[in-house]
This record gives C-alpha cells, sequence and structure tokens, in this order.
C-alpha cells in the first residue's frame, strides 16, 4: 500500500478566497501508471485544488510528491517531475508547433537559455509519439482545436514527468476529439508510467478511461473509488443538483445521463 | 531541430556585432562637415563619441524594450511606460531652476550635475510605480501599465505647471534641450563616459542570462510556474534591470523616442520572437540605428542642409511612426494581431 | 417602460436648460463694452518686452498700465499687472487697466483675427512693432513716441542709445575684428546666427559672427562644426540662468580644447539680465561684448 501511493500524497488540504473555503480538509493520492480523475460541479474547487497541489496557492496542509514535502521542491527540479495544463493553454500567435514544444523543455535549459542535445532528441521523439512531426513547422493558429490540444499536451511530455494534472483538457473539442485526447492520455500512463490527475466535466467519458474517480462538492470529498462505485445517482443528483439516472452496462461501466424531464 | 548550443549564442552575437559595426562605419563616414567619406584624424576622433555615445543609448532602449515586451506580454510596450523618461525630464527641469541652487550647493561644491538629477528622478519614478503596482510582493503586467500611465501623466501635468508659473528667464526656454532627447553631450565627464557603458553591459548580461526564462514569461502566470520558472521573482528582477538602464540612456541624452519600441519589432522581422536570438539582435539595430539617426541629424546640420542640429528624437520620431504603421499594415494583410 | 419615459421627460428637461443657459451665455460674452478713452496721456499695455523697456528707459513708465508676462522684475513695471505674451492674451485684466493702445509683436499675417476683433471691440489701438534687426529697434522708439504722444523723449532715447553706440564704434575702431561664437541659453552650442540685432551689435562691438551668412537665424550646431569653425573668442549669453547652469556651461568649455577660444582663455559667460533683449539695452549689450572682444581685462572667464 506505502509503495502504491508514492507519487503523490496530499491530505487535509484546506483554502479560502477571502472568508470564502473553497478546499475544506481535501485528501488526494495517486500512483504512477494511474489515471485518476477529479469530478464536480463548477465552483467545486477543482481547479483551485490542482492548482494547491502544484504549489501555485499556498493551500493550509501537507503535500508530498514522490515522498517529499511539496515546500522542499524548487520550481525548477518540481517542473521536471510534475507537469500541468490549464483549462486554456497560452501560446503566442506566431508560435510553430516546433516553438511551443521547445518550451516545455524551459526546465532543463542552462543558463542564458542555452539547450542541449538531449532536449532536442526529447522534443522528437514525443512528436513522433503524439504524430506531430509532419506538423511541427506549422503556426499554431492554423491548427484544429484537437490538434493544438496535443501539441499543449506534447509540451507537458517533454518536461519528462513522473505525473500531469490536466485541467478539463478536453472540454473545447468535439466528441471524437475528446475520446482520442483520452484514449491518448491512459495509453500515455500506460506506456510510461505517468500519474494521470485530471479535472472533468465529462462524467461518463471520465468513468471510460480512469482507473478511479474522486468526486469533489462544495470543497470536500464525497467519493472516491472505482466508477462503479462513485457514479451513484442519488449521490450525484445531490452534489450536481439535478435528477440523474443510472443505466448498466453489461460487461461495461455503466453510464449516467440527467433524467430526462417531462414536457409541461 | 537543432538546439540553441553555446556556440550558435556566440554566433548571434557575433552576427549582431557585425551588423552594428557596419552601421557605427557608416555613420563615422558622415558629419557636419566634409563629404561623405573615411574622415580626417581631428574629424575622426570627434564624430567617434557621439557615434560610440548613440551606440550606447540605443543598446539600452532597445534591449529594455525586449525586456517590457516580454514581462508586460503587450508589444506596444516600450521603456518609457512606467515613469522613466518624465521623471528624468521633470528632475532635469527642477535642476536649472534657480531656486534649486541652493538645494544643490554642498560645502564641498556641487551635489550634482544634471545627468545626476536625471537619473534620480528616473528612479524615483520607476519606484514609485512599482510601490503603486505591486499587490502582496506581486507585480501584474495590467497594473504595472496602468500606474506607469497615470504616474507619466502626473509627472507631465506637474512639468507643464512649472513651466507655466515660473517666467524668472528673460527668454522663454532655457537649457530645455535636455528635454527633447539629444546626442551631442553636454560635457559628459571621463567618468560619467565609462559608468555608464559598464553599468549598461552588465545589465545586459544579466538579461541575456535571463532570456530563456524571458521566453517563458510569455505565457500565463501558472503555466510559467509548472514550466520552472519564478515568474514573479523573474518579473521584479527584469523590470527593474530593463528600468535601470533605461534610466542611465536617458540620463545620458534625454528621452528618445520609439528605439525601444520598434528594435525589438524589426529583430523579430529576422529571428522571430524567440527572446535569446532578439535580444543581441535588437540590441545591435537599437545601437546601430540610433547612431544612423544621429548621423543623419549631424549631416543634415551641415551649411546647405537645413542649417541647424535637429534633436535625434525627431528623426527618429519620424523614421519610427511611418515604420510602425507598415508593420501594423503587414500584420493587417496576415490576419494576426501585432 | 414607464421608468423609460420618466428618465426621457428628465434628460428633455435638462437639455433645454443647458440649451438656454448656453444661449445666454454667449449672447452677454464677446461683448464687452468699449471702453472710454482714458483721460490725459495715452495710456499703453505693452505685450513685448523689448516694447517695455523701450517706453521704460525713455521716461515714459506713467503711459504704462500693463505689462507683459516675460517682462523681467523691474522695479519701475512691479505694480503693473501682468496682461499677457504672444501667445496668450488676459482680456479680463486689460479691460480693467483700460489702455488706450496695446503693443503687440506680430509676423505680418499672423495677428490672429480674434485680436483684432476683440482690440476693436474693446476701443483699444493695435501697434504692432517689428524689431527683430538693431535699426528696427530705432524705428521702433519713434513709432512707441508717435503712439504715446511723447515724441521729445523718444527722440532724447534714440540720441542716447546711438550715443551709445557711437562709443563702442569710436572704441573698438581700428582694431581687428575678433572672430566669435556667440552662445545662447538653449543649450551649450545653441548659437546665434546672421540676421538678427544681436549679430549686428555684435559686428559694433568690433566681432565677426562665424555663423553669418547661413539661413538660420538661430542655428544650433554640432561639436565637428566647433572644431572646424575654430573661433577665436566665445560670448555665452545665460540672462538670468541659476548657477548650477551657469557652471555647468563652464564646465562643458573647459572641456572643448581643441577650440582657439578655449586654449587661449577667451571664453567669456555674461548674465545680465537684459542680454537678447532688443531694446534701449542695446547699447550696454554692445559695450558688454565690446568689454569681451577689446579689453585688457575680460569679464566672466571660466
Amino acid at each position: 500500500m506505502d509503495r502504491m501511493a508514492q507519487l503523490l500524497e496530499a491530505s487535509n488540504l484546506s483554502f479560502s478566497y477571502g472568508v470564502r473555503p473553497v478546499l475544506r480538509e481535501v485528501g488526494i493520492s495517486m500512483s504512477s501508471g494511474e489515471v485518476v480523475a477529479l469530478l464536480g460541479p463548477n465552483g467545486s474547487g477543482k481547479t483551485t485544488l490542482l492548482r494547491a497541489l502544484l504549489g501555485h496557492l499556498h493551500a493550509a496542509g501537507s503535500i508530498n510528491w514522490d515522498r517529499r514535502a511539496l515546500s522542499s521542491w524548487t520550481r525548477r527540479e518540481l517542473a521536471r517531475h510534475v507537469a500541468y495544463l490549464p483549462q486554456t493553454p497560452t501560446f503566442d500567435a506566431g508560435q510553430t508547433v516546433l516553438d511551443v514544444l521547445r518550451l516545455g523543455r524551459a526546465a532543463y535549459w542552462t543558463a542564458f537559455g542555452i539547450e542541449s542535445p538531449r532536449d532536442a532528441e526529447v522534443v522528437e521523439s514525443n512528436a513522433k509519439l503524439l504524430e506531430l512531426t509532419d506538423l511541427l513547422g506549422r503556426s499554431m493558429d492554423e491548427l484544429s482545436g484537437g490538434q493544438r490540444q496535443r501539441v499543449f499536451v506534447g509540451r507537458c511530455l517533454v518536461q519528462e514527468p513522473a505525473a500531469m494534472l490536466l485541467d478539463e483538457p478536453s472540454t473545447f473539442l468535439d466528441l471524437r476529439h475528446q475520446v482520442e485526447l483520452c484514449d491518448l492520455l491512459r495509453r500515455l500512463s500506460r506506456e510510461k508510467q505517468i500519474g494521470v490527475l485530471m479535472a472533468s466535466h465529462d462524467l461518463n467519458l471520465a468513468a471510460g478511461y480512469s482507473d478511479r474517480l474522486m468526486l469533489l462538492h462544495d470543497g470536500a470529498i464525497v467519493a472516491s473509488g472505482s466508477p462503479s462505485d462513485v457514479l451513484q445517482p442519488e449521490l450525484l443528483s445531490r452534489v450536481y443538483g439535478i435528477d440523474i439516472q443510472r443505466i448498466e452496462s453489461p460487461g461495461n461501466i455503466p453510464v449516467v445521463i440527467a433524467r430526462p424531464q417531462p414536457t409541461p | 531541430m537543432k538546439p540553441w548550443t553555446a556556440k550558435r549564442l556566440v554566433w548571434m552575437i557575433a552576427i549582431s556585432l557585425l551588423v552594428w559595426v557596419v552601421l557605427a562605419t557608416l555613420c563615422l563616414m558622415v558629419g557636419s562637415t566634409g563629404e561623405f567619406g573615411w574622415p580626417t584624424k581631428q574629424a575622426f576622433q570627434i564624430r567617434l563619441e557621439p557615434v560610440l555615445l548613440a551606440s550606447i543609448v540605443g543598446a539600452a532602449l532597445a534591449s529594455a524594450g525586449v525586456v517590457y515586451q516580454a514581462i508586460l506580454q503587450n508589444p506596444l510596450a516600450d521603456p518609457y511606460l512606467l515613469g522613466v523618461s518624465s521623471g528624468a525630464m521633470l528632475a532635469a527641469y527642477l535642476w536649472q531652476l534657480p531656486w534649486a541652487t541652493r538645494f544643490l550647493v554642498t560645502s564641498s561644491g556641487w551635489a550634482f550635475g544634471q545627468q545626476s538629477a536625471a537619473f534620480a528622478g528616473a528612479l524615483i519614478a520607476i519606484g514609485i510605480v512599482f510601490a503603486l503596482a505591486s499587490r502582496r510582493g506581486r507585480l501584474e503586467p495590467i497594473t504595472l501599465l496602468l500606474v506607469g500611465v497615470i504616474v507619466n501623466a502626473i509627472n507631465g501635468s506637474i512639468f507643464m505647471l512649472l513651466n507655466a508659473i515660473v517666467k524668472d528667464t528673460a527668454t522663454p526656454g532655457g537649457p530645455l534641450a535636455f528635454l527633447v532627447g539629444t546626442i551631442q553631450t553636454t560635457g559628459l565627464s571621463t567618468r560619467q563616459e565609462i559608468a555608464a557603458p559598464v553599468v549598461i553591459g552588465i545589465g545586459w548580461l544579466i538579461i541575456l542570462f535571463i532570456a530563456g526564462q524571458l521566453n517563458v514569461a510569455m505565457l500565463s502566470e501558472s503555466e510559467s510556474l509548472s514550466l520552472g520558472v519564478r515568474i514573479h521573482r523573474l518579473r521584479w528582477v527584469a523590470l527593474l534591470i530593463a528600468s535601470l538602464m533605461t534610466a542611465s540612456a536617458v540620463a545620458i541624452s534625454g528621452p528618445i523616442g520609439f528605439v525601444g519600441l520598434v528594435c525589438p519589432h524589426l529583430a523579430r522581422l529576422f529571428v522571430g520572437n524567440d527572446q535569446r536570438k532578439l535580444l543581441p539582435l535588437a540590441t545591435a539595430l537599437g545601437a546601430g540605428l540610433l547612431a544612423v539617426a544621429d548621423a543623419a541629424s549631424r549631416k543634415l546640420a551641415a551649411r546647405g542642409g537645413i542649417d541647424t542640429l535637429l534633436p535625434v528624437g525627431v528623426i527618429t520620431g519620424l523614421l519610427g511612426g511611418p515604420f510602425f504603421l507598415i508593420l501594423l499594415w503587414q500584420n493587417r494583410r496576415r490576419g494576426s494581431v501585432v | 417602460m414607464r421608468g423609460c419615459r420618466h428618465w426621457s421627460l428628465v434628460i428633455g428637461h435638462l437639455l433645454v436648460i443647458l440649451v438656454w443657459s448656453l444661449v445666454i451665455c454667449l449672447a452677454g460674452c464677446d461683448r464687452a463694452k468699449p471702453i472710454a478713452p482714458h483721460p490725459g496721456p495715452v495710456t499703453v499695455a505693452s505685450l513685448v518686452p523689448a516694447a517695455t523697456d523701450v517706453i521704460v528707459q525713455m521716461g515714459a513708465t506713467d503711459h504704462l498700465v500693463a505689462v507683459s508676462n516675460w517682462d523681467a522684475k523691474l522695479p519701475e513695471i512691479a505694480s503693473l499687472p501682468r496682461a499677457g505674451d504672444y501667445r496668450t492674451i488676459d482680456w479680463e485684466k486689460i479691460a480693467q487697466a483700460k489702455p488706450g493702445a496695446m503693443i503687440v509683436q506680430f509676423a505680418p499675417g499672423k495677428m490672429p483675427p480674434g485680436l483684432e476683433e476683440k482690440a476693436k471691440g474693446m476701443g483699444i489701438r493695435l501697434v504692432n512693432v517689428h524689431i527683430n534687426r538693431l535699426d528696427e529697434i530705432f524705428k521702433a522708439i519713434d513709432q512707441l513716441g508717435a503712439e504715446m504722444g511723447e515724441p521729445t523723449k523718444a527722440a532724447a532715447a534714440s540720441k542716447k542709445l546711438q550715443g551709445e553706440l557711437d562709443g563702442v564704434r569710436q572704441r573698438v575702431a581700428g582694431q581687428a575684428p575678433v572672430r566669435t561664437l556667440l552662445v545662447h541659453s538653449e543649450s551649450d552650442l545653441s548659437c546665434v546666427g546672421g540676421g538678427n540685432f544681436m549679430d549686428d551689435l555684435l559686428t559694433i562691438a568690433g566681432g565677426k559672427n562665424v555663423l553669418s551668412g547661413g539661413d538660420n537665424s538661430f542655428p544650433t550646431i554640432d561639436r565637428e562644426q566647433l572644431v572646424s569653425l575654430n573661433p577665436d573668442a566665445v560670448i555665452v549669453l545665460l540672462p538670468g540662468e541659476s548657477q548650477q547652469v551657469i557652471d555647468r556651461a563652464k564646465g562643458f568649455w573647459a572641456g572643448q580644447t581643441t577650440v582657439s577660444a578655449v586654449t587661449h582663455g577667451r571664453v567669456y559667460i555674461l548674465t545680465d539680465s537684459y542680454l537678447l533683449l532688443p531694446g534701449m539695452s542695446a547699447g550696454k549689450i554692445a559695450e558688454q561684448l565690446a568689454n569681451c572682444l577689446h579689453a585688457d581685462s575680460s569679464k566672466g572667464q571660466p
């Protein structure tokens, strides 16, 4: 058990914006090669939790990455260990795909921004893995949303991280790209033994591609476990505030939908 | 992908240096007396000073411009946005007023000259802007821009107020040439002439050192942090160094516009937006172009030309404005925002 | 819906009040009552410092009822209101001072039309002087004397000035003119060229302006031109400047070691307040210049 949760272990995390508490004594853990989905309605604290785990906010409680307290990590060290993809990633107009990917290696650059041949290797191999090699010279604003998101995942991967934290990575994508992205993340997690923690709006998509779900409500974890355990209609209805129906699918993970309202 | 190795950096610096040398040589061949061509020994010695001085000032302004545009995430940022020039101008103006005499004299002689006063004024203005714009020890780009605009406006108003009230001089004007920005030195001491390049040189090396981090600074705060850059500390350090360099430049020559704004953009046309490549080239272009502008004003001053020495700030304005319009027009065609 | 109608009523009322007030103001303004001519000697408001200088020194100060913003703080005019200059005119003060004539200096065709209208409306006679060259100073003395009805004082002043100038001419007669660079306040190399009264006075004082013959009356030169011109004397005119500015000029010239004037110790700094004023003090200016260029003891060396 102890070996399992070695990548990330956080407990008693609390944080408030002014007087409004956003996180209440949240505990979360993750191991290598695991995909964990963080679910919850708007305002439940998903983004805040991710940022707190990275030390972008000062939350009360303890956070251990690789069994070391977060406070003992320098920014550069942490950047080589954990990658982060926010909801709306930034890119400069006129930047090419290669420019964006290279930037992910910033934590490995030495003084004066000097790069090493290893930086080039890592960028090239990850571009190949994500099928971006042909797009390297293209400008970012010429790409589709799905392609762009792949590039940003690539930017995270070149950090050679042991963990990736993603904030609603599939929100602005169409159905096909949503599925492709989640599939990609799960594959990467298995192949490279990366622990993936992603906040998500889409209950079913998350359930379909994650090993574990955690449900956040009003800043507190109200459920944690396998998809089957967490997707309980009464609990979900209470958390999301609408009527939720669960549909069993023998041999597969159950599906949840909002119960259709009768027409007045 | 070719990695940005130390060798490539050295090449970049060498090429930039070459660009500057070519431009500077052209400037030495031009003057307010004589024809275009290699100068006499005497003319060479005289022309060397304005060419070198213009180069140092141009280099400082252009590199500060690169930093400001990167940190403030705004392509229209220039080194005067945070109060440097208005603070320097106000201090220089106050320095020459008659009632200032008793504050400037100490028992051992003069406390400081007009250039030092301008430098101090610039620092005070920057200090005020940083103090007002920092929240819990952090500098936000938008807040900085707003506070900078306000402080500039206040300085300008105080200046105009004093200028309107104070009519002690028999002739309207007085030693206000400083305020328009000139390269023709009003007698810098040897100590000052060495101090300025040293200060600016050290500042430039520090900026080059952090050039990689400046690339990351263009991203959002959380992305910068997650890529290993301590963005808050970076903003303080980079803006402080860039402001000091600008203050030194303005203290030497008065405020000269457009160089800090235009040269980074001009360099981007050649090397793109990678700050590690942009910094050396933009600096060289700044140094070279300001020397060229100064040479143009010296050439125009010759007998048969316009017969008076135009302040170099006028020439940079005349050149810089249309250049910027062309740039905007090209970008509109391409469909992306500057 | 009801709220909207209510607001439009309020706005409508406000608009009507605003327009009404505007109409009243406009009707009232710009119709200053004509001023009854002052009984007794002609009164004059002078917006030109040179003209004020002429009037005061010819002994006709009692005609002055207002002076310009830029006039020096002389005791004779200390009590008079400062009513404007070449850019702005304080009509309220003018109206209160009730001058019969107002002295201005505008190039032909450059006088703002509103100015003529207003002055005419107030019954003030506009006297446009043009004082640029030395001979124009004499013309102005006569003109002002005629306007104020003081031809005798004007003639006496003219004679005195002419006498001072002739004195200087005699003093320097027979001596070779000194190649001189005249520098004035704006910056260390803002110079006085040809085609103005300073140049004329320099010639009388036995100097030859190294910058005469150019297009520009007040050119700025650079160090290269300075070295190539190599004047034998440099006279720096810093009327009314602060001590730190004077010291800075001294420092600058001390550094120009390749210039003949510097190596021979012939850099002079003058700070009298009447320098650069084309008025009655022209004679004193000429004497000051001659002191520098053709005397054994020189004033104000660095």
